[in-house]
């Protein structure tokens, strides 16, 4: 399967409450027109992220065109064991999409 | 229990449109909303757009950490901490950009501040942060000054 575009790095403090750091390689294009032709190029930036932990929503994410290239967000879980799985997906705004399913270790 | 399941089946669809009206209420139009925020040229108009017409008060309870100087206004760290506890809705708003509205977060008891970003800022200008806590609203402004491409100073 292609590599995935999603990163992320889990780390399980005490009380269940884990730090995670994820980055996503996407170039987060604003609309823009090319300075030597003047041609309007589209925007290409992430929507939407959806984060689970074991499939229930833990964050819901939108983001505008000002996030920048490749985001890197870091974020607070709680009630996080081992073994649980933390899944990240995100949603562009010309559709395509990516998954990735970490464990916590 | 052919006949049961009919009149259930019937009983159920005549409550649909109620149920349908209420859902029309509730989470489509704050998802279609949302999407309206993103496209609002000021601060003011995405958090109407967002928040109608709460107000939100500047409080120490909500932290944004940023950088006073950013040398490179194209990632800009972010830092959003709070001590409000059930925080459920955050929005992040670059004042000075074309599209004020930068990111907004849904979060649930599973999650919470420090959450941190990096975000692109047009010129120097103030981003304000601000969380609805049990539906009341919170905000903290930072001013951040972007010398754009150019080393600060």
């Amino acid at each position: 399967m292609s590599t995935s575009t999603i990163k992320a790095r889990i780390q399980l403090g005490d009380h269940g409450v884990a730090t995670v750091r994820t980055l996503i390689a996407h170039p987060m294009l604003i609309d823009r027109t090319d300075p030597k032709t003047g041609a309007r190029l589209p925007a290409h930036f992430i929507e939407d992220v959806e984060i689970t932990l074991n499939g229930i929503p833990a964050i819901s994410l939108e983001w505008g065109q000002a996030v920048s290239t490749n985001p890197l967000v870091a974020f607070e879980l709680h009630g996080v064991k081992r073994g649980d799985v933390l899944g990240i997906r995100w949603k562009d705004n010309q559709g395509k999409t990516d998954a990735g399913e970490f464990p916590v270790v | 229990m052919k006949r049961r399941e009919v009149i259930r089946g019937m009983a159920g669809a005549s409550l649909l449109p109620f149920f349908g009206a209420l859902a029309g209420l509730l989470p489509t139009t704050a998802q279609a909303r949302v999407a309206e925020a993103f496209e609002a040229k000021t601060p003011q108009e995405a958090l109407a757009t967002l928040f109608q017409e709460a107000q939100a008060e500047p409080s120490e309870a909500l932290i944004l950490i940023a950088p006073d100087i950013a040398e490179n206004g194209t990632a800009v760290p972010l830092t959003i901490r709070s001590t409000l506890d059930n925080i459920d809705y955050i929005a992040v708003l670059a004042t000075g950009n074309p599209l004020p509205l930068v990111a907004s977060y849904k979060l649930t008891k599973h999650s919470s501040p420090p959450l941190s970003l990096r975000i692109k800022l047009g010129k120097t200008q103030d981003v304000v942060v601000v969380a609805r806590a049990d539906g009341k609203l919170y905000s903290s402004t930072r001013h951040i000054q972007v010398s754009v491409g150019g080393c600060g100073g």
